[in-house]
């Protein structure tokens, strides 16, 4: 699967799915308390399941200042 | 993961609240929590004219959008920073959803007001750029405010935002901060506009989701100088306890606005006056932003630069 993460620009990288969003999210230290992901422009829960052809996006949630 | 209220299929799940949302209803969760907070905090009402700070961020923004949904009579003021691009980014942002939704939005600019962005401000009187930024806006919106004649001013801090500064100011044992950290700062002189967060039990992810779902186009970058920022580090040690342990944030908050009382000595009576320069509300003879002003065009001055003292 593709994951485009919209953090400081955009990053993409090619990764294995055919996984739960939670554990994807655990492989790739990414906090699911603090990011939105986003698969055809649809938020996905945790226990969403990730195919190997999916596109998903990760949105950051924190900004600071 | 099935919707709580409708069970459809859920999109934003919501574990503090043991929870899980579709589209739909995440949105009306979103509206009920911000109506709850407005009404709990009695921070203004409908007839009441606010001035909405923002930033083209999408809190602020969702903040804006949940507010003209609400039927609340809001103005938008975005406060430029001068800050090289990223502050006309965000003002395009602002410009974008008040075409979209043909909502009013003010603009002030503190280079137009003293010749000097902040910055520029900063780097003159060896200031960090957050410390002087944040003084400045106080200081701008609530001048925007009184001129306006507006009653309140609303930003858009958030769950987020209000534990990441309890828990800077009780690592650092901020009594005086602790005392008067609340969302709602009642005026306390005539020239003072009182201040509301109706977002502050909303965290920022669920602010996050309510932007994606409305389709607001925000700014997604961080302002240059917020890079590194102690509070980003804070967020983020609480997002990793949050997600451990969901519901962690909110009681943090709410425990500590209920035992509010125990810092309440910490809170010194100042005597409060006008400004002998500007007019704006004081504890000195002149604002600390006058002061701060002052040392910036003096050695503006100094430097042969181009200054504008026009306040």
């Amino acid at each position: 699967m593709k994951v485009i993460i919209h953090q400081a620009g955009k990053r993409e990288m090619e990764v294995a799915g055919g996984k739960k969003l939670a554990d994807l999210a655990r492989e790739l230290n990414i906090n699911l308390e603090a990011h939105l992901v986003v698969r055809g422009g649809s938020i996905l829960t945790r226990d969403a399941f990730i195919g190997d052809e999916d596109v998903i996006e990760v949105f950051p949630a924190i900004s600071g200042g | 993961m099935r919707c709580k209220t409708c069970h459809a299929k859920a999109t934003v799940e919501v574990r503090h609240h043991n929870a899980a949302y579709c589209n739909d209803c995440f949105q009306e969760y979103f509206l009920k929590r911000v109506q709850h907070n407005i009404r709990a905090y009695r921070m203004f009402s409908p007839g009441d004219h606010v001035l909405l700070v923002v930033s083209g961020g999408k809190d602020s923004l969702s903040l804006w959008d949940a507010l003209i949904r609400l039927g609340y009579r809001v103005t938008a003021l975005f406060i430029d920073l001068g800050i090289e691009g990223y502050s006309r980014r965000s003002e395009d942002k602002c410009r974008e959803f008040a075409a979209r939704t043909g909502a009013p939005l003010q603009t002030v600019s503190a280079k137009e007001i003293w010749g000097l962005s902040i910055p520029e401000i900063a780097r003159k009187t060896r200031r960090i750029p957050c410390a002087v930024c944040g003084r400045v806006k106080r200081y701008l919106f609530n001048k925007c405010a009184l001129e306006g004649g507006f009653s309140v001013v609303a930003t858009g801090h958030n769950l987020d935002d209000e534990v990441a500064s309890l828990l800077g100011n009780l690592l650092h044992w901020q009594t005086g901060y602790l005392a008067r950290q609340q969302p709602y700062l009642p005026s306390t002189h005539p020239k003072l506009v009182k201040k509301v967060k109706p977002l502050y039990t909303l965290t920022e992810r669920e602010c996050l989701a309510y932007a994606l779902i409305r389709q607001i186009s925000y700014l997604p970058e961080e302002c240059p100088h917020a890079e590194g920022a102690t509070s980003i580090t804070y967020k983020e040690a609480l997002n990793h306890i949050e997600a451990a342990s969901p519901g962690t944030k909110l009681s943090f908050l709410k425990g500590f606005l209920k035992h509010k009382e125990l810092f309440r000595e910490y809170d010194g009576d100042v005597e409060l006056r006008e400004c002998s320069r500007c007019g704006q509300v004081t504890t000195e003879k002149v604002c600390s932003v006058c002061r701060l002003m002052e040392r910036a065009q003096k050695r503006d001055s100094r430097t042969g630069a181009n200054a504008n003292p026009s306040l």
